[in-house]
């Protein structure tokens, strides 16, 4: 009998807990609640975030998609004021249907005296602008917002493109107590729904009857529902996007069926065959293929001395490079179309790569687009149109071999690709509309090798020169990045960076993209050796000593991204100072990651009169789990303190 | 007629027309001396502002600017900003390449329209159209052209032909035609320029030619504080529909108070009530000040919306009562409001507000012009206090570095007066720790220690407070501490005593590995928590003088422990270093056989200092630097 009274009280506690989710129902309970339990950090919650999206039938129009969204949000500090403020950006183009929304009614709460008060937003509290010739903004902002508050808002977006139902967010920056969205599809559609990011809900699917007129059909209804969704954050090195780990639903239109009233049938994608056939077929990428006569004059005339296959690519690559600037839109579809954008020497990626690929293949080579998704894009998981934003370049040459191309970069070089263009596979489109997937991470390892070779004055003043030879990666970054810059500044940059003090600084092979870039600078430092009683201590590295571990934090949610695989390697060697000996000097090490990631191998020794010290770090993947953060993290602690032991002298 | 005119003549027309075109925009004539050091070539740039009545004015500028390399784009500055009470009536630009032939026309409709303020803004009617040009190759030149209608002639473009470092200038013109003389000028650093000016009753105007650029360097007073600069108001004005006259900043303070201010100061009776309830009791204004500006901090929020009268009219008191938010304006007359229920006293004051420079009002030249920002005084027998109105956490009477030292326009009941904002100077802005520093046999640090912030110091710190757990965590590994490895923090707590103005930390830390052990001895460096690595970037010859924005003073008292199977025989020695630009000292005193004491000081003084005076700073950092890193050895018993 106790416990049947206790399971009842339960209940009853259960039930009065229960949160009322209508508009207007705010309670107390909510108003008083001090932090967020599950975190008490936040500095405001969403304890309510509803999305439903419908397909209304509009006479004469066809469908609408109608999207209203109701949010409660606390308030529980200062730092949550800015989500008093609700942003809504709608597609409003001056030629062409626009988006609205309406309905907007909103409240805030507070306590007063311990009793709920409420104040309602006015009209003068919603703003619109225009962000562009394409969006329009609308603010809206609460009134007497105070710490502790609770907002309450509610309101309608109308699209005339109600084919397009955008992604489903599951993840605010700010934590979700509780969350539902349905999506109302009529029987009409067929979505593709493809899950991203790092949190998942599960989705539930039932359907509906409905009717317009006479004729009824049903809506297929899918919800997501889901409690205490945690934020998304990102205060992690390393992260090449953190909006990519947002988890959620993108609703992609697969099909249209209209013929069980008339219509027609519809595929829009549902293979990366068709989403490749489908965009190759389009005007603004396989029609801008076939446009030869623009450029027919000036290439013959490039090529007029050129035998190799690979001597025409890299004429025809310079000449496209230098010919046509990336204007930095990405696209997949040329927006001014190749022969505009080849006469006004400007285009976006789409316009410059298809404008290189037909070139190629007017010289006879084996070339072909590629669809690449860029790394704010995301990684192309399932067959999506707006999987693929962007477009590059490959050729094929008889020995199986290849060259990736992206003319968008002055410094890029075939298979040396812009850091936006490596994620992941790329797909190739060929003549004939079939398709297939090249890998697009490259092997080739971004690197840096550094070799010093300096000795000691009599006051210990170290006088030496140092020689850099970037590759790959690390070279078109070096161009791209101080391509512009006067060498002069560069020399002044270097000097601060490492504390010392420069006679000579000469960068050679800036231009020759082939070769790698190098450097090579006569140095001067009073600060390479710390003498403390009487003894020398000096760290092998020098100033190439890497003092800090990148890695402080203790956990780690998302991938460590370095972009490409990379290599840094460093050989000091320098003379014993007169009258000093070794006394001690730092054990070899070398360590490595597991699955063979990466490896530290550190030497330090003594040969005749000169110490030789060798460290090499190599990362053989981009990408480092989350997982095996832990181990990066041990691994470059021991690698600093490993590189900050010292070579110990004494007199002898 | 036509027949009549001599093929010649004809010709030489069209060959002076096509030749003065290619002389105008080929990049290849520019002389030598004005392309060096330079990212960008102002050819010319001529402003014109045509005064037509007190509401009607016409501003046209025509400008063409050749840009050398890629980091000169940001210099192509063809953009015009306009509202709702102006109408731009042409604009266009062309692009020529290197050798004057023209490459691209752009018109009206292709520039970007875009909203012209930042994010931080709400909502604002100024917007701006601009000029996206992917430039193709370097140089190219652009030439822009603008013609703009307005109504509001409250605010008169500035003449400052210098644009920016490393921008030279060919030519450039400014003038201004009025209706009668009335309009006021105020010229500033033009020694040592050569300045082609004339002025009369419709006329002003200024001319400036072949300006070398200016390169940039560290530590350096702003450009603006050198280049010459044209400021030009008129007494007679309207602004969004305001009829406005002044002189002076004394008939400003009138203007303001008696056309834009007036009446904004109601309040419902409701809150009036409230806030008198709040202070009933106490009789002291400084106190029942305190309590209405918490008042007033819990209730606002800061949202800039702005909307008509140019920006300047504040919304009234009571909308800021109802809403809940406000901008600078609205916030501070809200607080003026509430202040003049309780009886104090408070003056709406205009400011320059920059936390990199520190910019007064001009003493003898009154414009709209100057002034970014609105703060409150409150006149306190000659010792004013100064309300940041904008903070929702700011300590009463704190000003920080945003507008601290520097003259602000007051708006009293005998007009407007420029008084002298609360300045943190030097040893105001301090940091002492206290640390006691235990180091164990593994080489291991257990650290207590206090800091305790005050004046800037306490300005970069307070909004810790509002840090959590994890932003805290990072905030000491990876910003204060990112030199000490493997630190990790057992306790953190803070204290922000509003009513001192002081910040507290005290934190419990452990750094594992923090010395080097070898078999004959133990190393580690002395300074642990609060080390200064900044040199000053060398230049081989210095142009501009030395400027310390800032002055300050740290003081570490550490009490080092070390492991008791260890002695030190020898602490290093005292040093003391004395400059103009501060001092810095460190001392070693040995308490017993296993503690030492480690004293260190560095005071650093603000201040404006000779171009020769550089090295000298450069080398008291640098000394500075070293003597940070000291380390001692000590060895086993």
């Amino acid at each position: 009998m106790k416990k049947l009274i206790l399971v009842a009280f339960l209940l009853l506690q259960i039930s009065v807990n229960a949160q009322d989710y209508k508009f207007s129902k705010v309670s107390k309970e909510e108003l008083n609640e001090q932090f967020y339990p599950l975190d008490s950090s936040a500095s405001a919650a969403y304890l309510y975030k509803y999305r439903r999206s419908y397909f209304d039938y509009v006479q004469n129009e066809g469908f609408w998609l109608v999207t209203e969204v109701h949010e409660r949000i606390k308030i529980y500090n200062k730092e949550g004021f800015e989500y008093a403020t609700r942003l809504v950006n709608i597609y409003t183009p001056d030629r062409g249907d626009r988006e609205s929304v309406a309905n907007i009614k909103a409240y805030t709460y507070y306590l007063e005296n311990k009793k709920v008060e409420k104040e309602k937003l006015e009209d003068e509290g919603i703003f619109k602008e225009q962000l562009d010739d394409n969006y329009t903004q609308v603010k809206i902002t609460m009134p007497k917002i105070k710490e502790g508050c609770v907002l309450e808002i509610r309101y309608k977006i109308y699209s005339p493109y109600a084919e397009y139902i955008g992604d489903v967010n599951f993840q605010a920056g700010i934590p979700i107590k509780k969350y539902q969205t349905q999506i109302e599809v009529p029987e009409y559609y067929v979505y593709k729904k493809i899950s991203k990011g790092y949190f998942n809900i599960k989705m539930e699917t039932d359907s509906k009857s409905a009717a317009i007129g006479s004729l009824r059909f049903s809506t297929d209804v899918f919800k997501f529902e889901g409690d205490n969704i945690p934020p998304l954050k990102n205060n992690e090195p390393f992260v090449s996007n953190a909006d990519n780990y947002r988890g959620g639903v993108k609703f992609e239109l697969a099909e249209t069926d209209f013929t069980s009233i008339g219509g027609d049938f519809k595929r829009f994608s549902s293979s990366w065959e068709s989403v490749s056939d489908k965009i190759y077929k389009s005007s603004n990428f396989g029609g801008e293929l076939d446009k030869t006569s623009y450029f027919k004059k000036d290439v013959t005339a490039l090529l007029v001395d050129a035998k190799s296959e690979k001597e025409k690519l890299s004429l025809i690559f310079q000449f496209v490079k230098t010919k046509v600037k990336w204007n930095g839109n990405y696209g997949k579809y040329a927006s001014k179309g190749v022969k505009d954008a080849y006469e006004e020497n400007v285009g976006n990626a789409a316009d410059i790569n298809l404008m290189l690929t037909a070139m190629l293949r007017f010289a006879g080579l084996k070339a072909d687009p590629v669809l690449v998704s860029s790394r704010g894009n995301g990684v192309p998981i399932t067959p999506t149109l707006n999987g693929f934003n962007y477009v590059i370049s490959i050729v094929n040459f008889a020995d199986n071999t290849y060259a990736l191309l992206d003319a968008t970069e002055p410094y890029s070089l075939p298979n040396v690709l812009p850091v936006r263009a490596l994620n992941w596979n790329g797909r190739i489109v060929k003549e004939d509309g079939s398709s297939s997937w090249i890998k697009l991470d490259t092997d080739k390892q971004a690197s840096v090798e550094n070799i010093i070779m300096f000795k000691f004055t009599d006051d210990f003043v170290g006088e030496g020169m140092i020689r850099t030879k970037f590759e790959n990666l690390s070279a078109l970054d070096f161009r791209s990045n101080y391509g512009h810059i006067k060498e002069e500044d560069l020399r002044a940059k270097y000097e601060e960076a490492n504390g010392i003090e420069i006679d000579e600084f000469k960068l050679s092979n800036t231009l020759e993209l082939a070769k790698p870039v190098l450097r090579m600078v006569k140095f001067m430092s009073e600060d390479l050796v710390e003498e403390i009683s009487g003894k020398l201590y000096i760290e092998p590295l020098i100033f190439l000593t890497q003092h800090q571990n990148p890695f402080k934090l203790e956990e780690r949610k998302y991938p460590v991204d370095f972009d490409s695989p990379w290599k840094n390697t460093n050989r000091v060697s320098f003379h014993i100072p007169k009258g000093y000996k070794v006394e001690s000097l730092p054990e070899t090490l070398a360590i490595g990651l597991p699955n063979n990631i990466g490896v530290f191998k550190y030497q330090v020794r003594q040969v005749g009169n000169q110490i030789k010290a060798v460290s090499i770090l190599e990362f053989n993947s981009s990408l480092i789990s989350a997982q095996d953060y832990p181990y990066l993290k041990d691994f470059y602690g021991k690698l600093v303190d490993k590189q900050s032991e010292k070579i110990v002298l004494i007199k002898e | 007629m036509l027949k009549n005119i001599s093929p010649i003549l004809f010709l030489l027309f069209l060959c002076t027309n096509f030749y003065s075109q290619n002389i105008n925009f080929s990049s290849l004539l520019i002389p030598k001396e004005l392309k060096e050091n330079a990212n960008a070539v102002v050819r010319n740039n001529q402003t014109i502002i045509d005064v037509l009545d007190k509401d009607d004015m016409i501003i046209t500028v025509d400008r063409t600017v050749t840009i050398l390399n890629k980091i000169g784009d940001r210099n192509v500055d063809a953009a015009v900003g306009y509202d709702d009470n102006s109408d731009i009536k042409k604009l266009e630009a062309i692009i020529y390449d290197a050798f004057g032939n023209e490459i691209k026309k752009i018109k009206k409709n292709d520039f970007v329209d875009v909203s012209a303020v930042d994010g931080a803004t709400l909502y604002s009617d100024s917007r701006v159209k601009y000029l996206d040009y992917t430039p193709i190759s370097y140089p190219y030149t652009v030439h822009f052209y603008f013609e703009k209608k307005t109504s509001s002639t409250g605010f008169l473009p500035n003449w400052n032909p210098i644009e920016g470092y490393f921008v030279s200038v060919e030519n450039n013109s400014y003038q201004v035609n009025l209706l009668k003389g009335e309009a006021r000028i105020k010229e500033k650093h033009f020694d040592g320029y050569e300045i082609k000016k004339s002025i009369d009753e419709t006329k002003i105007s200024y001319a400036i030619k072949n300006v070398k650029s200016i390169e940039y360097e560290n530590l350096s007073p702003s450009l603006n504080q050198l280049s010459p600069i044209a400021l030009v108001a008129l007494n007679y004005f309207k602004t969004d529909g305001v009829n406005g006259q002044y002189k002076d900043w004394k008939e400003f303070g009138y203007w303001m108070s008696n056309s834009l201010l007036k009446g904004r100061n109601i309040i419902d009776q409701a809150t009036k009530d409230k806030v008198l309830a709040l202070v009933s009791g106490i009789e002291d204004p400084i106190e029942k000040a305190k309590i209405v500006y918490q008042f007033m901090q819990n209730k606002t929020r800061y949202i800039s919306v702005q909307v008509g009268i140019g920006g300047i009219q504040p919304i009234a008191a009571n909308e800021v009562d109802r809403l809940g938010y406000g901008d600078c304006k609205g916030l501070t007359n809200y607080t003026k409001s509430l202040l003049d229920i309780v009886g104090v006293t408070s003056y709406y004051s205009h400011i320059e507000a920059d936390r990199y420079e520190k910019v007064s009002f001009e003493k003898d030249f009154a414009s709209l012009e100057q002034g970014n920002h609105v703060i409150l005084n409150i006149p306190n027998n000659g010792n004013d206090i100064w309300l940041e109105c904008t903070s929702q956490t700011a300590p009463f009477g704190f000003l920080g570095d945003f507008t601290d030292d520097r003259d602000a326009l007051v708006m009293t009941s005998e007009g407007g007066v420029l008084k002298h904002t609360t300045s943190y100077k030097n040893e105001q802005n301090s940091q002492n720790i206290a640390a006691n520093i235990i180091l164990d046999e593994n080489g291991d640090v257990n650290a207590v220690l206090k800091t305790v912030s005050k004046g800037l110091q306490y300005d970069d710190k307070y909004t810790l407070e509002n840090y959590n757990e994890e932003e805290l965590a990072s905030y000491y590994k990876s910003k204060i501490w990112s030199y000490n490895n493997n630190l990790e923090i057992s306790t953190i707590s803070l204290n922000n005593n509003k009513e001192e103005v002081v910040f507290t930390e005290d934190l419990e830390v452990t750094i594992k590995n923090y010395a080097t052990i070898s078999e004959n001895e133990y190393l580690f460096r002395v300074n642990v928590f609060n080390t200064e690595s900044f040199i000053p970037k060398r230049y081989r010859t210095r142009v501009s003088p030395l400027k310390i924005s800032r002055g300050y003073n740290d003081v570490d008292e550490n009490i080092i422990t070390i492991p008791a199977t260890y002695q030190f025989t020898l602490l290093p020695e005292n040093k003391e270093l004395t400059t103009k630009f501060g001092t810095y000292t460190i001392s070693f005193q040995k308490v017993n056989e296993t503690q030492f004491k480690y004293i260190k000081s560095i005071a650093i003084n603000e201040g404006v200092y000779t171009k020769e005076d550089y090295d000298d700073y450069r080398r008291f950092r640098r000394s500075i630097v070293k003597l940070e890193n000291t380390r001692i050895a000590i060895t086993k018993k």
